[in-house]
C-alpha cells in the first residue's frame, strides 16, 4: 500500500511541475545571476543533427524550471543549515557574516608576464604596476577554521619578480587598515571606496604626491547593495544587502564614456539597480577620457584595469589634468600605440588577482 | 539524454509512461518503446542513430542467416564479432591506438579525432550476445527485426548499462506484466537511483574534482587517501545509481532486469568483489570469453593466462588509456594472488575485518588509477598515496575538506552497506512507517530536484571587468 501511494504522490508531482512548466510565463532574464536565460531554439536540421538543438532544448528547460530560483535557494539552504558546510559554490562562510569568494589556481601568469613585458618595452614611460589582493587574502583571520585556499600572495610575488615595471605592493597597507575600516564588500567580490583610498595613498607615496584627505569628500550611503557573492550564494540567510559608502567632490569635469559625454565619474542610474558598483565609471567602457578643468596640473595618466580600479579613479583625478582609461577587456587596439603617440606621463597598470588570470584582453595592450 | 535530468524526468518519461500505460497491446506498447529509444538516443547522438540502427540490422540479419545456413554459422558468428569489435575499435581506440604506436616505435602519425558516439561499449556488447546466443543453440533467430531492435536499443539500459543478455530478456519482449505494483516498484527503484546519483555520486565526485586539481606537490597523504576515497564512493554511487535507475525503469515498463551490483564494497576478497561489481559485464566476460577460452578447466597455467587476457579486456573496455588497462591488471593481479593462496589465508580471519579492509585498500587504490588518466599525475598521486612523498600525513586542507563533506561521505559510507534492506523490510506497512517513508521519498525527490536545478545556476561574474 505504502509502496502505491508513494508512486502516486511521486507522479502527480512530476505532473505537476510539468504542467507548470507549460502553463506558468517565462521570464527572460534573471536579475540574479545578471544573465538572459535561454530561448527556445529555431529548429533547423543543420543543428539538430550537430546536437546543437538538443543541447539549447535542455538548457531552456533548466533555464525556465518552475520556481527555479526557489529550488536553488533552498540547495544553499540545505547546504549550510544541514550539512554544515562552510565552502558553498566555491565562497567560503566565513566568521563575522563574511563571505569569502576561493582564489582559483591561476592559469595564464607566465604568458601574461610576458605580455606585460612586451608592453613595457614598448612604450617610452616607466609604467606602474598594482596588483591587489582580494578578501580571501586581506580577510583570511575571516575564514572558516581549517580553510587553506591557495596563496594569492604567491602570485603576486611571481608577477613582481618577474615583471620590468614598477611593481606597487599595497598588501602590507590593506592589512595595516583592515580592522580599522571595511575594506571590502562582504557580499560582493570588490573593494569598498575605502579600500581604494589606501591603495590611492600608497600610490601617491610611489608618485610624490600629497594624497587628498578624504574629509574633503561628502559621503553619500547607498543601502541595500547586493552584489556578486550575494547572487552567487543565493542563500535566505543573507536578508539585507550591505550599505556603499560614495565619496562625493565638487569637481569640475568632462568625463567621456565612449564617446558619451558626461561630468561624472559616478552614473547614478545604477544607485537603483541591483548592480550597484556598476555607479563607478558607468560599469564597462572600454575607453573613458577624464579631464579635470579644477587642476593646475597638468599631467596625464594612462590607466590599463579592472573593474577595482573604477572606485579608485575619483581619488586619482585630484592630480591629473588628464586621466585616459582602458579596459582591457573590451578596448580593441594597441594601448601601447596611444601612449607613444600621446606623450603621457604616467601609465598604471592595475587589477585585482582574480581577474588578471581571466582578462585575455591583457594579451592585444601593445 | 540521462536519467537524472529535468529533461528525462519531467519531460521526456510522462511522454512515454503516458501513452504506453494507456496502451494494452504488447505490440503496440514495444513500438512506443522503439520510438522513444530512438528520440532517446537521438538527443545526445542524432548522427550515432544511424550507426546504432545498421549495426542492430547488421546482426540481426546475420543471425538469420545463421538459422537459414546452419552448416555455416560459425562463419557467419566470425563475421558479426569482427563487424561488432571492428565498429568498437574504430570509434573507441583508433586514437589511443595510433598514440601508443607513436609512443612504441617513436613515429609520428597524426592521431585521428573520433568522437565516441555514447553507449557503443555497451550496444555492440549487448549485439553480440545475441547473435553467440543464436550460435549456441541457447535461443532461436529472432525472426523480427522489432524485437531485436528493442532488445538493443531499449532506452532503460541503453546507454550505460546493464548490459542485458538476450537469452535473460527474449522471453519479455513478447510477454511481460505491466501493471501498477511494478510500476510502483520501479518509481521506488529509479528514485533511489536517483538519489544514489545527485546526492551522493555528483557531491562526491565534487570532493574528488577539488582534491585532483590541487597542485599535487602540496597534498598530504590523507587527502590523497580522501581523494581517492570520495572517488571510489562517487564511481559506485554513480553507476549502482544508474543501473538502479534503469533496472527501475525497466520495471515501470514490466521488465525484469537483473541486479547489476550486489554491495561490492563490502567484498572479503577481489575475487568475490568481481561477484558483486558491474555483474552484467563480469559475466558477459565470463560466459562470451573466459569460458570460450577454456576457463580453469585446462590447468593451472591456462587458467592464470585466460584470467589476465579476461581483465586485461576489462579493464580495456572501461576507456582507451593506459590506465584503466593498468586497472584490470591490478585486479588480475590479485585475483591470481588469492587463486594461488592468498583467499586460503583471508578466510582464516574469522572476524572479517582483515579481509574486508584489504580487499577496500586494494579496490580504492584501484579506482585512484582508474580516475587519473595522466601518467605523471598518476606517478605523482601513487607517491602521494603510498609513499607519502610530500612528507606530509596530514594537513589543514585534509581536516576542512572532511568537516564540510562529512555529512555526504558518511551517508556514502552507510548506503555502500546493506542497510538500505533494513528500511525496505515489512515495517513500512505499519502507518507510521509508512508516512517516515513516503516523507523519505518525497523529500530526497525535492531535494534531487533542487540540485539538477542548481546546477543551471551560473550567476555571470565576469561582468563589470
Amino acid at each position: 500500500m505504502t509502496l502505491k501511494i508513494n508512486a502516486v504522490i511521486i507522479t502527480l508531482t512530476v505532473l505537476f511541475f510539468t504542467a507548470a512548466f507549460i502553463v506558468m510565463p517565462k521570464d527572460y532574464f534573471s536579475e540574479n545571476e545578471n544573465r538572459s536565460l535561454a530561448t527556445f531554439p529555431e529548429l533547423d536540421i543543420e543543428e539538430i543533427f550537430s546536437g546543437e538543438d538538443m543541447t539549447s532544448v535542455s538548457e531552456y528547460l533548466t533555464d525556465h524550471f518552475p520556481f527555479r530560483e526557489t529550488f536553488v535557494r533552498g540547495k544553499t539552504d540545505f547546504e549550510i543549515n544541514v550539512l554544515k558546510s562552510k565552502y558553498v559554490n566555491n565562497i567560503f562562510i566565513g566568521n563575522d557574516g563574511y563571505y569569502i569568494e576561493d582564489y582559483i589556481k591561476p592559469e595564464n601568469t607566465e604568458k601574461i608576464i610576458d605580455n606585460l613585458n612586451e608592453f613595457q618595452d614598448s612604450i617610452n614611460v616607466k609604467a606602474d604596476f598594482m596588483l591587489v589582493p582580494t578578501q580571501i587574502s586581506i580577510y583570511k583571520d575571516k575564514l572558516p577554521e581549517h580553510a587553506s585556499p591557495l596563496s594569492q600572495l604567491k602570485t603576486i610575488e611571481k608577477y613582481y619578480s618577474s615583471l620590468n615595471m614598477n611593481c606597487i605592493d599595497v598588501y602590507d597597507t590593506l592589512m595595516a587598515n583592515k580592522d580599522k575600516e571595511e575594506l571590502f564588500y562582504k557580499l560582493d567580490h570588490h573593494w569598498t571606496m575605502d579600500g581604494a583610498y589606501y591603495a590611492y595613498v600608497r600610490y601617491c607615496s610611489e608618485k610624490g604626491f600629497v594624497p587628498v584627505s578624504r574629509d574633503e569628500y561628502t559621503v553619500e550611503n547607498i543601502g541595500d547593495f547586493r552584489g556578486t557573492i550575494y547572487s552567487k550564494l543565493n542563500y535566505s540567510g543573507l536578508e539585507k544587502g550591505e550599505n556603499m559608502k560614495i565619496y562625493n567632490k565638487d569637481f569640475d569635469l568632462s568625463v567621456n564614456y565612449d564617446g558619451k559625454e558626461s561630468n561624472s565619474l559616478y552614473n547614478m542610474e545604477y544607485a537603483s539597480k541591483k548592480d550597484k558598483y556598476s555607479i563607478f565609471l558607468d560599469n564597462i567602457n572600454s575607453f573613458v577620457e577624464i579631464t579635470n578643468n579644477d587642476t593646475s596640473s597638468d599631467r596625464s595618466l594612462v590607466l590599463v584595469k579592472d573593474s577595482y580600479a573604477n572606485s579608485m579613479v575619483p581619488f586619482l583625478v585630484n592630480h591629473y589634468k588628464k586621466i585616459y582609461v582602458f579596459d582591457t577587456r573590451s578596448y580593441r587596439g594597441a594601448v601601447s600605440d596611444f601612449i607613444n603617440e600621446n606623450n603621457v606621463d604616467d601609465v598604471l597598470v592595475m587589477y585585482n588577482v582574480n581577474t588578471i588570470d581571466s582578462d585575455t584582453g591583457v594579451n592585444a595592450i601593445y | 539524454m540521462v536519467f537524472s535530468s529535468l529533461e528525462f524526468i519531467f519531460f521526456f518519461l510522462p511522454v512515454v509512461c503516458i501513452p504506453y500505460m494507456l496502451c494494452k497491446n504488447i505490440r503496440v506498447r514495444n513500438i512506443i518503446l522503439i520510438i522513444a529509444s530512438i528520440i532517446f538516443y537521438a538527443f545526445g547522438e542524432p548522427k550515432a542513430v544511424i550507426l546504432m540502427l545498421l549495426s542492430i540490422v547488421i546482426n540481426y540479419g546475420l543471425a538469420m542467416l545463421m538459422d537459414k545456413y546452419g552448416e555455416h554459422k560459425k562463419l557467419f558468428l566470425i563475421l558479426s564479432v569482427v563487424i561488432n569489435l571492428a565498429l568498437l575499435f574504430y570509434y573507441k581506440y583508433t586514437g589511443f591506438f595510433v598514440e601508443s604506436v607513436n609512443s612504441v616505435f617513436r613515429l609520428n602519425i597524426d592521431v585521428p579525432v573520433i568522437h565516441l558516439p555514447i553507449g557503443i561499449s555497451f550496444f555492440t556488447f549487448q549485439a553480440m550476445s545475441y547473435v553467440i546466443d543464436v550460435y549456441r543453440g541457447d535461443t532461436p533467430a529472432q525472426k523480427k527485426l522489432s524485437n531485436i531492435l528493442l532488445y538493443i536499443s531499449l532506452f532503460p539500459q541503453l546507454i550505460a548499462g546493464p548490459i542485458v543478455k538476450y537469452h535473460d530478456i527474449e522471453k519479455q519482449i513478447d510477454k511481460r506484466e505491466v501493471n501498477f505494483t511494478n510500476y510502483s516498484l520501479g518509481v521506488r527503484r529509479f528514485l533511489f537511483g536517483l538519489f544514489k546519483k545527485v546526492l551522493i555520486a555528483n557531491n562526491a565526485g565534487a570532493v574528488w574534482s577539488l582534491i585532483s586539481n590541487m597542485d599535487h606537490s602540496g597534498i598530504s597523504m590523507s587527502t590523497a587517501w580522501l581523494g581517492a576515497i570520495a572517488y571510489s564512493l562517487q564511481i559506485y554511487f554513480d553507476f549502482s545509481g544508474y543501473s538502479d535507475m534503469a533496472i527501475g525503469l525497466g520495471k515501470m515498463f514490466g521488465f525484469d532486469f537483473l541486479e547489476n551490483f550486489n554491495y561490492p564494497y563490502i567484498s572479503k576478497s577481489i575475487r568475490e568483489f568481481w561477484r558483486r561489481w558491474h555483474i552484467s559485464l563480469s559475466t558477459w566476460f565470463k560466459e562470451y570469453l573466459y569460458i570460450p577460452l577454456g576457463g580453469s578447466r585446462k590447468g593451472n597455467l591456462r587458467t592464470y593466462v585466460n584470467l589476465f587476457i579476461v581483465f586485461f579486456c576489462t579493464g580495456l573496455w572501461h576507456g582507451a588509456s593506459w590506465n584503466f588497462v593498468i586497472w584490470g591488471l591490478w585486479h588480475g593481479f590479485f585475483s591470481i594472488i588469492e587463486r594461488l593462496g592468498l583467499e586460503k589465508l583471508l578466510k582464516k580471519d574469522k572476524t572479517t575485518i582483515i579481509s574486508r579492509a584489504y580487499t577496500l585498500v586494494v579496490v580504492v587504490i584501484g579506482f585512484a588509477i582508474f580516475a587519473i588518466t595522466d601518467w605523471t599525475e598518476l606517478k605523482s598521486y601513487m607517491g602521494i598515496m603510498l609513499f607519502n612523498l610530500n612528507n606530509c600525513i596530514l594537513d589543514d586542507s585534509f581536516i576542512f575538506i572532511l568537516k564540510n563533506n562529512a555529512v555526504i561521505l558518511l551517508a556514502g559510507i552507510i548506503f555502500s552497506m546493506p542497510v538500505y534492506k533494513l528500511i525496505e523490510n515489512k515495517k513500512t506497512e505499519k502507518p507510521a512507517y509508512g508516512l517516515l517513508y513516503i516523507l523519505m521519498y518525497f523529500g530526497g525527490f525535492i531535494l534531487s530536484v533542487a540540485y539538477l536545478v542548481s546546477s543551471s545556476y551560473n550567476p555571470f561574474l565576469y561582468f563589470r571587468f
